[in-house]
């Protein structure tokens, strides 16, 4: 299971992208597309194949890329230490 | 005490005597100063939403122990700037230059030179960095633009230091559009969904490749040299205290070109470009990011951004401005019509 830290960390949803402050670094960064899209469903736990399932339904991706896209951009959060850990 | 010393220490007081202070209004705060900050206007009897009392100290005193650092600035040289909380208040230092000894309430700061720290940088930095800083800690929006009145709305210059913007708000100057402010803009996001900007500067600093504009204005406008080698000039100024903020524009000088073009970004674009010009570089305190994070975020809903390619300049050709101010009124007409 994975969800967005809660602290120390602020963001704003504009045109389906999303800018985040993290509080902790003083530093922005933009989360764009399908990212976009998994930042929003993951302010509450999700498994990695509910976000996968998400990634399928809307972009209509075939179920093994959509795990893939779905790994790789948790690993970039957590690599940036947004998750909670 | 001898008579000589005696002497010499009622002369010291009597140079002690100052002059009265005087009033400013600008960003819809009242500025009382008894150092003259040319960059302001002269207050009338209106009071300001807030009040700031600047006094302006001869030596340095010791250094006071910061408790919280607000804002680190760093350039490839070093630290320029940094602020924090103090004993009873807060402090903004500059390298080098000054140190601003900030009341907790931010209602007064006393300027402390550093030795051979010339008086007039002080009160630049009075004028621009330090009442940036107090209006952030307010909880204020404030934005690193000049900005002119068109056809009754404020339009923003942003932009990044040296990117233009002091340039083209006086550019716009010599068609005839009254100066709202240089280089900081307040504005205020009131609950209508509007966004406003307050007055501010009744200047505009010209750096040495810009200064040719103070010819091109039909009348001939006050001007005076800034110690720190720029071209301040005085243009006619708006009288409204507060405009609606009818468009924020980015200037982009593009080489080869005599064209202007005005081009509209989608908010995200927008967003990232505010972001990427804060007045005051380098903030750490958590509150004014959250606050400006949100500020931000509403006002590039509320209020649209242009990317506008000019010629390359100064110099550039009179109708420059001209086509820009036209373009600006196209935008900010057909944004005010229902």
């Amino acid at each position: 299971m994975v969800r967005l830290r809660d602290d120390e960390m602020e963001w704003q949803e504009l045109d389906g992208e999303v800018v985040v402050l993290d509080l902790r670094c003083s530093k922005y960064f933009v989360v764009n597309g399908s990212g976009a899209h998994l930042w929003l469903m993951m302010t509450e736990h999700r498994t990695l194949d509910e976000l996968a399932d998400a990634l399928v339904d809307r972009y209509d991706l075939p179920s093994s890329t959509a795990l893939d896209d779905a790994r790789a951009f948790v690993r970039s959060l957590h690599d940036r230490d947004l998750l909670v850990r | 005490m001898t008579a000589r010393t005696a002497q010499a220490s009622e002369r010291r007081d009597a140079d002690r005597v100052e002059a009265p202070p005087c009033h400013y209004l600008a960003h819809g705060w009242r500025v009382t100063s008894k150092r003259t900050l040319h960059s302001l206007p002269i207050a009338d009897q209106r009071a300001g939403d807030h009040e700031l009392s600047i006094a302006w100290d001869v030596c340095m005193a010791a250094p006071s122990s910061v408790t919280d650092e607000l804002v680190r600035c760093e350039t490839p040289d070093g630290v320029w700037y940094t602020a924090g909380i103090v004993k009873g208040g807060y402090e903004l230092s500059f390298n080098g230059c000054c140190t601003f000894r900030v009341s907790e309430d931010l209602s007064s700061a006393t300027c402390v030179p550093e030795i051979g720290t010339n008086s007039a940088l002080t009160t630049v930095l009075a004028s621009g960095a330090l009442l940036a800083f107090v209006m952030a800690m307010r909880g204020q929006c404030v934005l690193h633009a000049g900005a002119v009145e068109v056809d009754g709305r404020a339009v923003a210059i942003v932009g990044s230091t040296g990117s233009g913007k002091s340039t083209v708000t006086a550019a716009l100057c010599t068609v005839g559009c009254p100066l709202v402010t240089d280089d900081v803009l307040r504005v205020e996001l009131d609950e209508s969904g509007d966004a406003l900007a307050h007055r501010g500067t009744s200047e505009v600093r010209l750096r040495p490749g810009a200064r040719m504009l103070a010819r091109r204005f039909d009348d001939p406008i006050r001007a005076r040299e800034t110690e720190d080698g720029r071209l301040a000039i005085r243009p006619a100024a708006t009288h409204s205290r507060v405009l609606p903020l009818g468009a924020l524009i980015v200037p982009r000088p593009r080489p080869h070109t005599t064209a202007v073009a005005v081009r509209r970004t989608p908010p995200m674009v927008a967003m990232r470009h505010l972001l990427s010009y804060p007045r005051l570089v380098g903030w750490r305190d958590q509150d004014v990011l959250r606050q400006q994070l949100s500020d931000l975020a509403q006002l590039v809903q509320r209020v649209p951004m242009y990317v506008a390619d000019l010629p390359l300049g100064p110099p550039f050709p009179h109708t420059t401005s001209e086509r820009l101010y036209a373009r600006l009124s196209e935008v900010v007409t057909a944004r005010s019509t229902p």
